[in-house]
């Protein structure tokens, strides 16, 4: 037995893993490194109801989260050239009860074909490209095309040998962390290569064409071709020769597979073979060799920090990546003068001319300089990705580069301001064509629009950052030992918070705010206006016990203890707010109940009773009144109203009167009753 | 409209007694000598309401008595009523009655003042006592409506008013 054989068996049984939807145990205390995905640790896994199965785990990250719902599209994908996902959930790690989502694959019986993403190996021949890597790569882009997305993680380091005598491939997995995140800048095309990792976006189908390209390339050189380059010169490379020429070059490749790589690493995705075009390939029909289509030369080179560049391709590459030099060369015409004349491109000129001025009349150091910059550089290359500063992605790649990159310094800040100075609106005017494949990411640019240009909480970035990424995981600090990607998820969440000990602090930030706006259904926007504006911290506190209370509601569960302690806690201050003192004893008892309840909205019912406050405020108003009459009723007998001689002689004038008169009375009676008797 | 109402009643009461005092002239006469301690205190009292005059006109009144019922013995006529007017004993009670009234009126106003200061004082004590159950049901910010400082009282909140508590 191997020592990956050896390792795979593991000891699970030894010891109780955690359970995964009752079906599967993960043990995270076992490793399977040689499994490891990038980013992601491999851990054994077993499935209670087939024990013999041997699995394994991939333990996700928060900050680079997996696509969850391309776990649940592919795990009914039915091929056995592919790592499809069985399970997935989230699990309580024992060591430091960080819960983490982890998916379950069964594990490939054999090795990666590239144990590293630096290795050598034994080249493919051509037979064993065919037959073992392009047949079944063919079935597996298939059944991803059906699903209408895109795999991008097609490379040599991510597909296992199937172990047997079969020597076709078996696709590794691509859901644990964001599209295309991973990819080294060879396996990429062109756009995405010059796009930062977070930019690239989840891509289309034609991107895992070009990758099966650079995968058939790379196995049949036996390792990366173009090591001894950086991943700008990569590039660079691409962008002056193509992608063919670079990667394959003078390499000897056959005529049949030459054919397959022209075709699948043709720099223009609209020529880029396609499912159609490799299944002819395969079955034996043979297509014209795409040709590369480079940049037009210029008759004379521009100098551009130190270097000359002959085509404007890769001038608007260079330039990207010297922000602060690119700037200085729009200072003057020299780069709209070469374009003009030494590109003989009108067009490109005049899109140059307009944005140099735009950046002389915005000053030094103003956003319109930036802004010029940006649309220099896609009128130079309309095919590169959008780039703004440190900024660069493709269109589909913003929303994933806010939310990968959200806590890094001024990303979202940039992303917003591309955004609002509708950069999105100029690279697609820039494009040759409007295709439908944008319209989506349009949509969705917009949507970042809309809510970064609203600041208040419940709002801004954060929530174009949930509305755009479906399944991404909220960031809130507060949340950082926790997976929490479903609205119903987030208060048993905060509720495990509290478990361990009552926090100072209020269950709320923007993060949370904006993530429960995006994955609650039906919460009212009042709620999120009402969080915005406290009059003062209790009442920030009651807003956001209100705005749990609707969640609870909405998603459960019925109880929630520790988080009606926590706001007990939070909100204990509210009584002292009652004068009456037996409303507040009232109170009190109130919120201790609703917090052996867990019931929110009882404690809300409590802390925020309208009629009870107003009974209070009229009943101590009344109280006041009539405090204050007492006291002008006491002044007054101590300043001797009752005993003063006027007052005692009427009283005294009244009372002589009145005793005279029931003293004569009495008198006549007795006097009357003895005269008569 | 008051004015002439009240000449009016004066009026009639005046009408009523011509006749009566014809009938009973010899006892108007008798009661006319012997209540002359009334009119003196008419002529002296200057209250509001004449209640000297009433205290003293009530006292003499019921010491004119025995003096009447002795001129009705005698039949009521005017040689009784003028022996009436000289009997010594007809003066003595007449005149001592109205002392007994004179002595009322001088010895009430301390009597009076004596009872108002204590009824005073009690009346304080029971307002303050108030002031501590509204201070012990409300707090010390229901008095911030007046200058004077009040601190809670020992009496429990359940004894001072309270408005009606939603549940």
């Amino acid at each position: 037995m191997s020592v990956t054989s050896a390792a795979r068996a593991g000891k699970r049984g030894a010891e109780k893993g955690i359970e995964l939807s009752d079906r599967y145990e993960v043990y995270p205390d076992q490793p399977l490194p040689f499994l490891n995905s990038p980013g992601c640790d491999a851990v054994a896994a077993l499935d209670k109801r087939n024990p013999s199965l041997a699995l394994f785990a991939l333990i996700c990250s928060r900050e680079l989260a997996p696509r969850v719902d391309a776990v649940r599209s592919l795990s009914h994908v039915e091929s056995s050239a592919f790592l499809t996902p069985r399970a997935s959930g989230i699990v309580t790690q024992a060591n430091d009860q960080k819960r983490k989502f982890v998916i379950i694959f069964e594990q490939p019986r054999g090795e990666r074909v590239q144990s590293e993403p630096d290795a050598s190996f034994q080249p493919l021949s051509e037979d064993d490209l065919i037959r073992g890597v392009i047949t079944p790569m063919v079935t597996n882009l298939r059944e991803l095309g059906g699903r209408i997305m895109a795999h991008r993680a097609i490379r040599a380091d991510n597909i296992f040998t199937s172990g047997g005598s079969n020597q076709e491939i078996i696709l590794g997995e691509c859901v644990s962390s964001p599209a295309g995140y991973f990819q080294p800048v060879i396996y990429e095309p062109i756009d995405a290569g010059m796009s930062t990792p977070s930019g690239r976006g989840p891509g289309y189908i034609s991107d895992d064409f070009y990758a099966l390209g650079v995968l058939i390339a790379v196995l049949s050189h036996g390792g990366n071709p173009v090591s001894h380059l950086s991943d700008q010169e990569v590039v660079a490379s691409k962008i002056a020769l193509g992608s063919y020429a670079t990667l394959v070059g003078q390499a000897r490749v056959s005529l049949k597979l030459m054919e397959a790589l022209r075709g699948l690493l043709c720099d223009d995705p609209a020529e880029r073979w396609n499912i159609m075009d490799l299944d002819l390939w395969a079955n034996g029909r043979h297509l014209s060799p795409k040709q590369a289509t480079l940049s037009a030369k210029a008759a004379r080179a521009f100098e551009f920090d130190g270097e000359e560049y002959n085509t404007a391709r890769g001038l608007s590459f260079a330039m990207g990546h010297n922000w602060s030099l690119a700037q200085e060369a729009l200072r003057d015409d020299a780069l709209e003068g070469w374009v003009r004349r030494s590109l003989s491109d009108e067009k490109c000129a005049s899109a140059i001319l307009k944005a140099s001025r735009m950046s002389r009349m915005g000053g030094e150091g103003g956003g319109g300089q930036d802004k010029a910059v940006a649309g220099v550089l896609t009128a130079l290359d309309h095919l590169a990705p959008i780039r703004y500063k440190s900024i660069s992605a493709r269109l589909d790649g913003l929303a994933q580069a806010l939310a990968i990159d959200f806590d890094k310094d001024h990303v979202p800040q940039m992303i917003s301001e591309v955004v609002r100075s509708k950069l999105h609106k100029s690279w697609i005017e820039g494009q040759p064509s409007m295709k439908p494949e944008f319209v989506p990411w349009i949509r969705q640019a917009d949507i970042i629009e809309s809510f970064v240009n609203r600041s208040r909480i419940g709002f801004g970035p954060e929530r174009a950052l949930y509305e755009c990424n479906s399944s991404w995981p909220c960031l809130s600090s507060l949340l950082k030992n926790d997976f929490v990607n479903e609205g119903s998820d987030l208060l048993p969440a905060l509720e495990r918070l509290a478990q361990d000990g009552i926090p100072d602090y209020v269950p709320m930030d923007r993060h949370i705010a904006a993530f429960s706006a995006t994955r609650v259904k039906n919460l009212s926007e009042r709620l999120f206006i009402q969080l915005a504006e406290p009059a003062d911290k209790l009442q920030y506190n009651v807003s956001v016990l209100r705005l749990f209370s609707e969640i609870q509601r909405s998603t459960g569960p019925e109880s929630l203890p520790n988080m009606a302690r926590w706001f007990a806690k939070l909100l204990g201050p509210i009584t002292e707010t009652y004068h009456f003192r037996s409303f507040r004893q009232q109170l009190s008892k109130g919120i201790e109940g609703a917090t052996h309840s867990g019931d929110l909205a009882e404690l809300l019912w409590l802390v925020d009773n309208e009629n009870l406050r107003l009974q209070d405020e009229v009943g101590f108003a009344q109280a006041q009144n009539e405090f204050a009459s007492i006291a002008g009723q006491i002044t007054w007998h101590e300043d001797g109203a009752l005993t003063s001689d006027a007052h005692v002689a009427t009283i005294s004038q009244r009372a002589s009167a009145v005793v005279s008169a029931v003293l004569a009375s009495v008198s006549i009676a007795v006097m009357s009753f003895i005269y008569v008797t | 409209m008051a004015t002439e109402t009240e000449k009016s009643n004066k009026m009639t009461w005046i009408l009523l007694a011509i006749p009566v005092s014809a009938v009973l002239m010899p006892t108007c006469l008798l009661l006319l000598v012997l209540m002359l301690p009334t009119m003196v205190a008419f002529i002296v009292d200057g209250t509001p309401g004449r209640k000297f005059v009433i205290t003293v006109g009530m006292m003499n009144l019921a010491g004119t008595v025995p003096a009447v019922v002795d001129l009705w013995d005698h039949g009521q006529t005017f040689q009784a009523s003028f022996e009436g007017m000289s009997n010594v004993f007809a003066w003595a009670g007449a005149l001592m009655a109205s002392g007994v009234g004179w002595l009322i009126y001088w010895v009430m106003p301390p009597i009076v003042a004596n009872y108002q200061g204590i009824a005073s004082r009690a009346q304080v004590l029971s307002l303050r006592a108030k002031q501590k159950k509204l201070i012990a049901a409300w707090g010390d910010e229901v008095a911030a409506v007046i200058a004077e400082p009040y601190r809670q009282g020992e009496e429990s909140a359940e004894e001072a008013a309270e408005p009606e508590a939603e549940r």
